[in-house]
């Protein structure tokens, strides 16, 4: 299925967590946060947490800034 | 010298460090020990999911006096800021935050209705709000009202470097406040930290300044110590200034 990730589309297979797809992209999940269609997704549940088709995740990290 | 208590947890300094604009990791980390700094920003952004092992700036932060302070920059609006908050305590751990919401790129005025908005759920969701916003003394009475942990009024817009325009209007901001206030962005010299400091300012936030300096890390000692003397000053009571010459010395003739 097609989900977006951080605005790019791609597709994960039809029964993916969002921990599956950090493995899956090599996103090392420290530091990290996750939302999914605007909603955090806290990290305790990112193993239970499967993805709909179209989904919009977003992961983010530190950046420098003042 | 008193300590600044903001959210519960006491600060040794009162100089806050942003980490925009360094030229290296190296020299943002030399400069924010250099400082002494124990409140350091951090802004957030999308992971580059086409090169996701990007170097890992909290690395060159991280240390147990330094206090996290993420930034909202980048919302337009309160609903965004309230889910970048969301998302910096998810990432960083921490319920402080740095609410600044300036959609527009000129100036990067914050929106104060915005502004009010994100405080009042923010702070109903047990954040720490540090809110970035205009020099006004009512906005600043709003916030206070509304449980911010402290004000950030600027005193010239950020990166500027022009110093504290807004000199009048923080005055009566840090005579009226009963939280802490900062100022935040437009101090570009040690001097103009110093002049906010005496003032009455509980802390003050420098980024360009120290980042964009020719030796940064010389920078930030000179602003570590321009915060110190100016609270020093603050505390030890400024003497009243005068219009007309009054005398330090005798003004008898001894000589016949």
């Amino acid at each position: 299925m097609k989900i977006y990730l951080n605005r790019q589309e791609i597709y994960v297979g039809s029964r993916c967590t969002l921990k599956e797809l950090l493995l899956g992209q090599s996103i090392t999940p420290e530091g990290i946060a996750i939302a999914v269609n605007n909603r955090v997704i806290r990290k305790e549940d990112w193993a239970d947490t499967f993805l709909s088709n179209n989904d919009k995740v977003m992961v983010i990290h530190a950046s420098y800034g003042g | 010298m008193s300590n600044l208590i903001i959210g519960g947890r006491e600060f040794k300094s009162r100089l806050f460090i942003g980490t925009g604009k360094f030229s290296s990791n190296d020299l943002m980390q030399q400069a924010i020990l250099a400082s002494e700094s124990e409140m350091v920003t951090v802004a957030m952004k999308r992971v580059d999911t086409a090169n996701p092992q990007q170097d890992d700036i909290l690395a060159h932060i991280r240390k147990k006096e330094i206090q996290l302070l993420p930034n909202t920059s980048g919302v337009r609006d309160a609903e965004e800021a309230v889910l970048a908050a969301q998302l910096a305590r998810e990432a960083f751990g921490t319920d402080f935050i740095k609410l600044e919401i300036h959609p527009d790129p000129k100036y990067l005025f914050p929106d104060p209705i915005e502004t009010l908005k994100a405080t009042e759920q923010l702070v109903k969701m047990g954040f720490t709000v540090l809110p970035y916003i205009q020099a006004d003394p009512v906005l600043c009475k709003r916030l206070e009202e509304a449980g911010a942990a402290t004000v950030m009024p600027l005193g010239a817009p950020i990166g500027t470097n022009k110093g504290l325009r807004t000199r009048d209007m923080l005055e009566i901001i840090i005579a009226e406040s009963r939280v802490p206030v900062v100022v935040d962005a437009g101090i570009g010299a040690p001097s103009h930290a110093a002049e906010a400091m005496e003032a009455g300012a509980d802390a003050v936030l420098v980024n360009t300044a120290i980042a964009v300096a020719g030796d940064p890390v010389e920078m930030a000692i000179a602003f570590k110590e321009a915060v110190i003397a100016g609270r020093r000053a603050y505390e030890a009571g400024l003497g009243t200034r005068s219009d007309r010459a009054v005398a330090s010395s005798p003004l008898t003739s001894f000589l016949d």
